[in-house]
Parts: C-alpha cells; structure tokens; sequence
C-alpha cells in the first residue's frame, strides 16, 4: 500500500467516470434519452416566440404612436402645460409602451442571476 | 418585386427558417447525448442517488437548450458545465436545508452522521469482487463520494473534463484562487484516504 500520485488519481478517476458510463443500464439511457427529447421539445415551443414578439413589438409601436399624437396635438392650447412630474410620467409611460423586451426577458434575468452568483464556499 | 415573388420569398424564408431550425435542433441533439451520460454519472457521484441525479442531467439540459439553444454550438460545453455544477449545487443547498429541517424535528443519534452515508450507492461495485483493481476503484469511488461539495466539483471537472483552472473556474462560477484551493485540498484529502487501499 502507498500514497497515489496526483496523476495516478486523475487517471484512475477518468477510468472509474468512463467504467460508469459504459456500465449504465438500459433503463437509465431511455430516461436520459427521454429527458433530452423532452428539453429539445421545449425549445421547439420557445421558438415559436419571435413571431408573437414581432407581433407585440408592431402592437406597441401602434399605441406609441397613438399615445404620442394625442399628446401633441390632443392638448388643448388653452389648458396649463403638464408639471414637470407629469411630464416625467408620461415619458415613462410611453419609455414602457415602447419597449420591445418581451416579459420572458424578466424571467431570464432571473436565470441569468442564479448562474451568475458564486455559490458559497464550502 | 410583384405578389407573387413576394409570397415565394416569404414562402423560401420560412423555409430556410425551418431548416435552421432542425439544422440547430439536431446539432443540440447530438451535442446532448454526447454529454448526458457523463453528466449523469458525475451528478450520481454527487447525490448518491440516480433519480436525483436524473433530474438534475434534465434540469441542465433544459436550461441549456432554453436559454442558449441559439449560441453557437462551440459554446454549448463550457454553458452546460456551468449549468450542471450550478444544479448540483443547488442540490446540495437544499438537501442541506432539508437535512436540518429533518434534524430539528427528528432529534436522534443518527441525525448526527451525514445522512448521505446511508443512502445505497447505485454506483458501488460489487463488493463480493476481489480483484485489486475493483478494490481501488470501489475506494476511489467512495472517497470521491465522500468529498466536500467543491472540491468534487473541481477535482472532477479537471479530471474528467480535462478543464484548466479557468475553464473550470468558470463552470464553478468561482475565481481561480478558489478553484485552485478546492482542487489541492480535493487531492490531498484523496491521498490521505486512499494511502491504505492503494495498490
């Protein structure tokens, strides 16, 4: 009996991961096969977005539009101009209408976040 | 340009949109099943339990293919490694919380020992296996089992992977400072383990 090497670990270890693999039954593999179909079956839905996001994105424009000409020509001259805290709002409003991130974009950051964070040391 | 050739350009887009997306589909498929094994067996080391570690290979692709299906596909290895080891992570974090819970509520003896220790390894040779060779690799296997969380993941991601310490820092979401601490106490806590196993 001895002390292994660093290298001797490594290459026993890379023979035990590969001796699992092969050794993997075939129930195991029709699951892991399973799960893949599944993963890519979920992409297929996904990427059915884009088209409903060029929709949305054609459907803000539209009421940007609207909203923008209202504003300007709507007004009556007679009245106040909006406080600066109106105004404020309004552009915030429209900055909304405008975007074209769709709300998955939200959810992503989230996905975005958790892989970015250093997990704890331990 | 008249409707019609405007309808067949439309038509040929769709096309070529369609076709991309098989092209990128079966490129994912084939990236997926080169790695879904390894995957699995390096989750099962961690868990100790195939069904979980099932669900972590499929929470991994799912994720892969969801949200950087679209990347070139030279990219796919280092996400999905990043992607795996932060779901083993999380597993980790929550059979800890799990753990405790189950700590308070059922107050005994045998809370005390790390309830992993108990779980049967799917992954065990048989013991009734004399050879030496089986004899060290069941060791192997049991002391890497039994490291702590990090530095399983670092060690093996070098040694399986064949990652650098950056590429490995980056699957690990960790600095390199750390990878490398992770690494050198994974290895000398396999040294120690193993000085009386090893043939």
């Amino acid at each position: 009996m001895r002390t292994p090497t660093e290298q001797e670990l490594l290459e026993a270890t890379r023979h035990l991961l590969r001796e699992s693999e092969r050794a993997c039954d075939e129930l195991t593999v029709a699951r892991l096969r399973a799960a893949r179909l599944r993963a890519l079956d979920a992409k297929r839905s996904r990427l059915l977005l884009p088209s409903w996001r060029t929709a949305s994105g054609f459907a803000a424009a539209g009421v940007v539009a609207v909203l923008a000409g209202t504003l300007w020509f709507g007004t009556p001259s007679d009245l106040p101009t909006p406080r600066g805290s109106e105004t404020a709002i309004a552009i915030a409003d429209i900055e909304m209408l405008a975007t074209t991130e769709s709300p998955e974009f939200y959810t992503d950051i989230e996905f975005y976040d958790w892989l970015a964070t250093e997990p704890d040391a331990s | 340009m008249t409707p019609i050739q405007s309808t067949a350009r439309i038509e040929f887009a769709g096309l070529v949109t369609r076709r991309s997306t098989l092209d990128s589909k079966q490129a994912l498929d084939r990236f997926l099943a080169g790695v879904e094994r390894r995957a699995f067996v390096m989750a099962r080391i961690a868990t100790r339990n195939a069904d979980e570690a099932m669900d972590i290979v499929q929470d991994a692709m799912l994720r892969l293919v969801q949200y950087y299906g679209t990347r070139d596909d030279s990219e796919w290895a280092p996400l999905f490694h990043r992607i795996l080891q932060r779901c083993i992570y999380d597993w980790y974090r929550r059979t800890r919380v799990r753990n405790r819970w189950r700590h308070w509520f059922t107050w005994d003896e045998e809370t005390e020992a790390d309830p992993l220790e108990n779980q049967p390894d799917p992954a065990a040779v048989d013991p009734a296996d004399s050879s030496a060779t089986h004899q060290t690799l069941t060791a192997l296997n049991a002391a890497v089992g039994h490291l702590p969380a990090r530095q399983q993941q670092a060690f093996l991601l070098r040694a399986c992977e064949g990652l650098d310490v950056e590429q490995t820092a980056r699957a690990m979401g960790c600095s390199v400072g750390s990878v490398k601490t992770h690494y050198s106490r994974a290895v000398h806590a396999l040294r120690e383990r193993l000085k009386d196993h090893w043939q």
